[in-house]
């Protein structure tokens, strides 16, 4: 079963996440939810994780930042994140993957952009 | 500029209620009724390149519809919690789509996070209001005075 954390301080964005997702069939997967950058970090060190997807924007810390702490993590280096925002451009987005996130989206997410996004991870 | 605001904001509105919510969204006049009943607001910043403040103010009805959709909770589920969360994703996002659109696509944006219920805005620091319906539903996005349009390029590249 993979298992995929999502970070967002709103639990309606959480929530459109995980319908987005299932919509493109992880049904099965295990979703965990957190609410800030710095929960993330800490269920993503809990357990093995396949996809982390977090906002940017994020009280305590944000998206960046835990993509800084994950990338300094030898343990999680390897480990997919894909960043969600509202504030999100060409020049943001090359910041973004600069610092290592596996792709980057802008809200509102829809089902097509994920598989766009997540097609080639599980076909 | 003041068109090109307007255009701005007509498509992140539209595109933010269309996605997240799968509502159609019509502009409409100050002269159309303002919302009615109990209304919920919230503010969000702009932090760069510039400071400038928006707010927008939902019926509750408005918000309990697009609860339904959004997650499947009655409206007799939507406790007010919920309904503040949403109306703040909603306008975090309407405001990154309206910088995106307004700014080239070059330049980095901050935004801050959406505080609910903000103190009401002193009527003289208001710099725009656009007027908007949803499913018959009336609800208004505000600028303040914070906001420069001197600040915008004045061609998107």
């Amino acid at each position: 079963m993979k298992r995929v954390v999502i970070a967002d301080d709103s639990q309606t964005a959480r929530m459109c996440i995980r319908r987005c997702l299932e919509i493109i069939g992880l049904t099965e997967a295990e979703f965990v939810e957190a609410a800030n950058g710095r929960e993330a970090l800490a269920k993503v060190k809990e357990n093995s994780t396949d996809l982390l997807v977090t906002d940017l924007n994020m009280p305590l810390m944000d998206g960046a930042m835990l993509l800084r702490w994950i990338r300094g993590n030898p343990r999680l280096s390897q480990l997919r994140v894909l960043v969600i925002t509202s504030a999100g451009n060409t020049a943001r987005e090359a910041e973004l993957l600069a610092l290592g996130a596996f792709a980057v989206l802008s809200k509102p997410v829809s089902p097509a952009a994920l598989l766009d996004k997540l097609g080639s991870l599980w076909p | 500029m003041a068109e090109k605001l307007d255009e701005a904001m007509l498509k992140s509105v539209t595109e933010t209620l269309e996605n997240l919510a799968f509502m159609e969204v019509f502009a409409a006049s100050k002269e159309d009724p303002a919302p009615s009943g109990e209304n919920m607001s919230a503010a969000l910043l702009f932090l760069e390149p510039f400071q400038g403040e928006i707010r927008s103010e939902f019926s509750r009805a408005l918000l309990e519809e697009i609860s339904e959709t959004v997650c499947g909770l009655s409206q007799e589920g939507c406790a007010e919690s919920a309904l503040k969360d949403i109306l703040g994703e909603i306008l975090n996002t309407i405001a990154g789509r309206f910088l995106t659109e307004l700014l080239p696509q070059t330049q980095p944006f901050r935004i801050g996070l959406p505080e609910p219920d903000p103190l009401p805005h002193p009527e003289p620091e208001l710099l725009r209001t656009w007027h908007f319906r949803s499913d018959q539903h009336p609800f208004t996005v505000q600028l303040s005075k914070l906001f420069s349009f001197d600040l915008l390029p004045t061609d998107k590249t």
